[in-house]
């Protein structure tokens, strides 16, 4: 059995700031993939801002990947922030005490 | 094993979380590549179930953290059995690791990458119980299925003796 991939991803960088915009659900089926993804992005520009907008599902591997990028972020000196994350994603993020860390000041409502 | 005679089915119900085929709507074997799958099949059986909003996504994601808990500690595949008994949806999660290293229900600190996903399934759902067994371990979570009311999330055992609640703290 080989599933569609139940997400992906688009990356682009203007100067030394890149925006990753990730669609669809983030499980443990893509939590590798993701964290490399986004630990690659953090070590190679200042500022990484991860669209979550269009994602409708995270798990507890997501946010140990997240955990993962924001801990190498901080190593390099980079900016790593989530963006537009919808209620359902920011009650996972609350629940779990990680909003406030990954949510840049003033980005929430 | 011989299986369950369905028939059972019109007997009195059983209110232990393992009972054999009574009431059961869901069941599902699961390893690290049908992790989603199984979230998906979940995600339906709840809805069929008359679960909707907050309670439903809540629980999805609560046996998610099950089912991956474990493939990633419990052996590598497991079953999901979801079971309606009376009012009450009970998700079962049945698999075969050991455990050395315990189970952990515990908020990790921000900057811990993991250890976060029986603690989740707890709070999201107030009902985790894990069961150690010499095979491995069996985790559930319940959710009623009662409608709930408008305004209240915690119901109250008799309003009409309540005081009024304090427009400030004394």
């Amino acid at each position: 059995m080989n599933p569609e991939p139940m997400w992906h991803h688009e990356q682009s960088t203007d100067g030394d700031h890149t925006t990753i915009v990730l669609t669809g659900e983030l499980d443990l089926s893509s939590a590798t993939e993701l964290q490399n993804l986004l630990v690659d992005a953090v070590r190679t520009a200042s500022i990484v801002t991860v669209d979550v907008s269009a994602v409708g599902f995270i798990d507890s591997t997501t946010i140990t990947a997240l955990v993962n990028a924001h801990n190498t972020a901080a190593t390099t000196g980079c900016q790593f922030t989530l963006a537009n994350p919808a209620a359902r994603i920011r009650r996972v993020l609350q629940v779990t005490g990680v909003l406030s860390t990954f949510t840049a000041p003033g980005s929430a409502h | 094993m011989a299986k369950p005679d369905p028939s059972d089915i019109s007997g009195p119900t059983v209110r232990t979380a393992i009972s054999g085929s009574a009431g059961m709507v869901l069941r599902q074997p699961f390893d690290a590549a049908t992790v989603t799958a199984a979230r998906h099949l979940l995600a339906s059986t709840v809805a069929e179930a008359g679960l909707t909003g907050d309670s439903a996504d809540d629980v999805v994601l609560a046996v998610n953290e099950l089912v991956t808990n474990a493939v990633r500690h419990g052996g590598g595949t497991g079953v999901l059995e979801v079971r309606v008994l009376d009012d009450v949806l009970v998700c079962e999660v049945i698999d075969s690791g050991t455990r050395a290293d315990g189970l952990p229900v515990r908020l990790s600190a921000v900057d811990v990458p993991g250890g976060r996903g029986l603690w989740l399934a707890h709070h999201l759902t107030g009902t985790l119980v894990l069961t150690r067994r010499p095979d491995g371990v069996t985790a559930s979570v319940t959710v009623c299925l009662c409608p709930e009311p408008p305004s209240a999330t915690v119901p109250a055992e008799d309003n009409s003796a309540a005081p009024e609640p304090a427009k400030g703290d004394s």
